[in-house]
């Protein structure tokens, strides 16, 4: 069952286009996390879901149902939550803040207050209760609007950026509430992030967003098999090289990109790229029998040390490569600028992508 | 502070309502109105006050109101029908209202003398000399030396300014021409009290009321250089609007106070009034008598103004 | 020429200690008036004015200018405006306002009118467009968001009312016009001022002048007050 599902979604403000054909679906009880770079529409497609904007065209719906910003959303808009990546706050304290959701929905006094206190204690905040919300830090602030809409007990939880420009402390608290939702609350989370590692620490799914989705997946799947150019770049992928494919023997496919053959066990044609992921590269002096197909000799041209990794760049001709390898076999292989080296890797390494 | 804002605003509207009804309780109880607009002198002076006060005291039901302005203003209310009766001092432009039909008769009702007014030093030379010769030589003097000597006018369209254009004309000057942009000459556009202070401070000449002036006398240094001359006459009269011109004029209550006016009780709280503050009564009550005329000494007056 | 203001000083602290009835009748009267009107201006301008806040419609900034134009009528024309309303040969002349209290608080009310829909505008423009959003995505409904904006701007519309409840009892054309200054009945203090002081009275003109800057001085107290809570 999907809680939201959204239909070629688009956003124009005047000629300028912000969302461009968004088909999305979440499940109930997931945590999708929206990952693009700065300005790729991230935050007008929350709104969008929250009803604070109107779509150009397309269609949302929330359990089977179309909504749109007109009259008449109001039980829906208050089954959904949203906190802003500017921390926002009604004048009056902070307990005036978090009550706010309670308060229009008409709940009584008691009740309110058990509620405000149980949110404001989850995220660490119970000693402000009386401070004046204008006077939080931004890390403060971002907490107390966590509590504004935990209160309400959202089947929808919009999250905008909820951890950027915060202290580590404040950062931790609310990775850590998030991952209590998904675990404990079965809330549904939307949240944007530009942080890689923090949407693919927090997200049971992920989708890359730049104006359009340019892959929807498990975080491990973006990251292993992007789709595309962008996605590549943009979730880091190395060792993208650009080639022609040729159905090869026995289903694999034969990649040709300047003086490098590569062996893909995937199936594809024509114009294509191909990425290794730096750690499934090893490397050996001598080119040793292995079950790997692909075999190629390079001359070490850089070594960055990355602290717990070792990354190399390795010259193999008409292409560079990265790879990772561990401290201690770089040391036990003794590697020095200049060597000149074997990189080894398996078909099914090997990554396509149009 | 939602409680306490609706708070505020249930006891603002409560006060409101409280005071409201006291504003009105004092004035409105069922009572009907009579609205009066009255020249300033005889509201400066005190006198209507007193009048009002007699006047409500017999007649318990009807609730005086008093708005006070120059005659010009209290014509035009009367045509308006928003007020009920005038009292004026303006001969002729009361004859003209008798004559449209909307007030229904002139009632003189009291009179005194408009005093021309100066410093005590009298730089023009005027004591002694009837109105309008005295005007006649201010404006010769003036127009010698306009710092010495400067006469200072209302010039609002009053009583008062209506009869210092008529002493000018009676002077035998072009009032339009002649007086009205000659450097010595100020009109100050507001009341006689404001009248008398600006000519006080400027220490120039003017005309205004005998009332008004001797209630003024202990707060200015101007001296009244002339009157008693017969064409500085002031007859104070009450006309009621006309009903059938002014529908909506409470005829019964204003006819009452004509009534009043002309009554030996009334006439009596007018001959007495301001003697015992300023030593001397400021008007002269008719008591009966017939309305004094206005004798203006110049053959250039017209016709219509010499007879009664 | 000090001695008028010394000798003011001195009456008007007299005038308050000794209570005197003609005063306080005059103050009360005063208060009234202005205190009405200021409510009526202020539940007539505050919707009004966040009506046109919150609609989007054609000549919005057209007339946005015209009411800020407004501030600075005469209350004189107001007045002469209001009165060619209320005379018996106006349009509303049926209901015998001109010249009483009623008449003066729809003065007042028409004058200050302007002011009160001018800077609720602007107050509800100073509140961040966010507010609005977060009020939204908190569930409020359409008329809660609106009261939720109204709350964030309360301490800018509280000064508009304090500015509109200046203008009111300190104004002396509508005040003169429409009231007519009638002795018990529509006297107010500036309107007793002007008459005192062509009356010659200075000194009483200042006791009253004294007391009605006590009187503004005590309802800013009470607004401020309110607005800090």
């Amino acid at each position: 069952m999907y809680l939201l599902e959204i239909e070629n979604l688009n956003k124009k403000y005047g000629s300028k286009t912000i969302l461009e054909d968004i088909n999305l679906k979440v499940k109930t009880g997931i945590n999708m996390g929206l990952i693009g770079p700065t300005g790729c529409g991230k935050t007008t497609l929350l709104r969008l879901i929250d009803l604070l904007e109107t779509p150009s065209s397309g269609k949302i719906i929330f359990e089977g149902h179309e909504i749109s910003p007109k009259k008449g959303n109001l039980h829906i808009r208050r089954r959904m939550g949203m906190v802003f990546q500017k921390p926002l706050a009604f004048k009056g304290t902070v307990y005036d803040n978090v009550a706010y959701g309670l308060n229009i929905r008409g709940y009584d006094k008691e009740y309110i207050q058990n509620k405000v206190y149980q949110n404001l204690e989850l995220l660490g905040m119970e000693d402000y209760a009386h401070q004046n919300a204008g006077s939080l830090s931004g890390g403060e602030s971002q907490r107390m609007a966590l509590a504004r809409v935990l209160v309400t007990e959202p089947d929808l939880l919009l999250l905008d950026e909820p951890t950027s420009n915060l202290d580590p402390l404040s950062r931790e608290k609310i990775e850590s509430l998030i991952l209590h939702l998904k675990k404990e609350k079965d809330t549904t989370i939307i949240m944007t992030t530009h942080d890689l590692i923090q949407g693919q620490r927090l997200s049971d799914e992920i989708a890359i967003l730049n104006q359009k989705i340019f892959q929807i997946g498990k975080p491990e799947d973006v990251f292993r098999k992007p789709k595309n150019q962008f996605v590549a770049d943009f979730v880091g992928v190395k060792n993208v090289i650009k080639g022609q494919a040729k159905k090869d023997q026995e289903g694999l496919t034969i990649i040709k990109s300047g003086n490098i053959d590569i062996y893909s066990s995937k199936q594809a044609e024509g114009d294509i790229f191909v990425s290794i992921r730096p750690e499934d590269i090893s490397l050996s002096w001598d080119k040793v029998k292995t079950s790997s197909l692909n075999e190629l000799k390079g001359k070490v041209v850089e070594i960055i040390d990355d602290g717990a990794l070792i990354h190399l760049k390795i010259d193999a001709g008409s292409e560079l490569f990265t790879v990772y390898m561990t401290r201690k076999s770089f040391l036990d292989m003794k590697i020095n600028i200049g060597s000149e080296l074997w990189m080894e890797f398996k078909a099914t390494a090997v990554h396509l992508f149009q | 502070m939602n409680n306490r804002l609706l708070a505020a605003v249930i006891i603002l509207i409560v006060v409101l309502l409280g005071v409201g009804t006291y504003v009105y309780s004092g004035a409105m109880d069922g009572k009907e109105v009579l609205v009066v607009a009255t020249t300033t002198s005889l509201e400066d002076t005190g006198l209507l006050e007193e009048i009002e006060a007699a006047f409500e005291a017999k007649y318990p039901n009807i609730d005086m109101q008093v708005i006070s302005g120059g005659t010009g203003i209290a014509i035009e209310y009367g045509k308006n029908g928003d007020v009920d009766i005038i009292l004026v001092h303006d001969k002729t432009r009361e004859e003209e209202l008798i004559e449209d039909g909307i007030g229904t008769k002139r009632n003189p009702f009291a009179y005194n003398y408009f005093y021309i007014v100066g410093p005590s030093s009298d730089p023009a030379g005027i004591k002694g000399m009837d109105a309008s010769e005295a005007f006649e030589k201010i404006q010769e003097e003036g127009e010698k030396d306009p710092e010495a000597v400067e006469f200072i006018s209302r010039g609002d369209d009053s009583g008062t300014h209506s009869r210092e254009k008529k002493i000018w004309k009676a002077a035998g000057l072009d009032y339009n021409n002649t007086v009205q942009n000659a450097p010595w000459y100020v009109e100050s556009g507001k009341g006689m009290g404001d009248t008398l202070t600006i000519a006080d401070e400027k220490q120039a000449y003017t005309i205004s009321d005998s009332g008004t002036f001797l209630a003024f006398k202990d707060k200015i240094s101007l001296e009244a250089l002339i009157t008693e001359s017969p064409d500085l006459l002031n007859v104070y009269s009450a006309i009621p609007m006309n009903p059938d011109k002014v529908p909506t004029t409470n005829n019964d209550a204003a006819n009452k106070l004509v009534e009043f006016l002309l009554s030996s009780e009334g006439q009596k709280i007018i001959a007495e009034f301001g003697v015992e503050e300023y030593g001397q009564n400021l008007f002269t009550a008719l008591n009966g008598g017939p309305e004094p005329t206005a004798l203006f000494s110049s053959f250039l007056v017209g016709q219509s103004e010499l007879a009664a | 020429m000090l001695s008028p203001v010394i000798d003011g000083i001195y009456q008007a602290i007299n005038l308050i200690i000794t209570l005197d009835p003609e005063m306080v009748e005059i103050t009360l009267r005063t208060l009234y008036i202005s205190l009405s009107s200021t409510l009526v201006a202020t539940l007539i301008g505050v919707p009004l004015g966040g009506l046109i806040h919150f609609k989007a419609f054609k000549g919005k900034r057209g007339l946005i200018n015209m009411i800020q134009t407004l501030y600075s009528v005469p209350t004189v024309l107001v007045g002469l405006f209001v009165f060619l309303l209320l005379s018996r040969s106006g349009i509303f002349g049926g209901f015998n306002l001109l010249f009483t209290p009623t008449g003066m608080v729809i003065g007042q009310s028409v004058l200050i009118l302007p002011l009160l829909v001018g800077f609720t505008i602007n107050s509800l423009s100073g509140v961040q467009k966010n507010i609005e959003d977060l009020a939204l995505s908190l569930g409020a409904s359409d008329f809660q968001t609106i009261y939720t904006i109204m709350k964030e701007a309360r301490y800018a519309l509280i000064g508009a009312i304090i500015l509109g409840f200046g203008r009111a009892i300190s104004e002396v054309g509508v005040a003169l016009l429409i009231g007519g200054n009638i002795r018990g009945f529509t006297r107010v203090i500036t309107t007793t001022i002007s008459l005192e002081t062509s009356k010659g009275n200075i000194a009483l003109s200042i006791a009253l002048g004294i007391i009605l800057l006590v009187i503004a001085l005590i309802i800013n107290l009470i607004l401020n007050y309110i607005q800090e809570k």
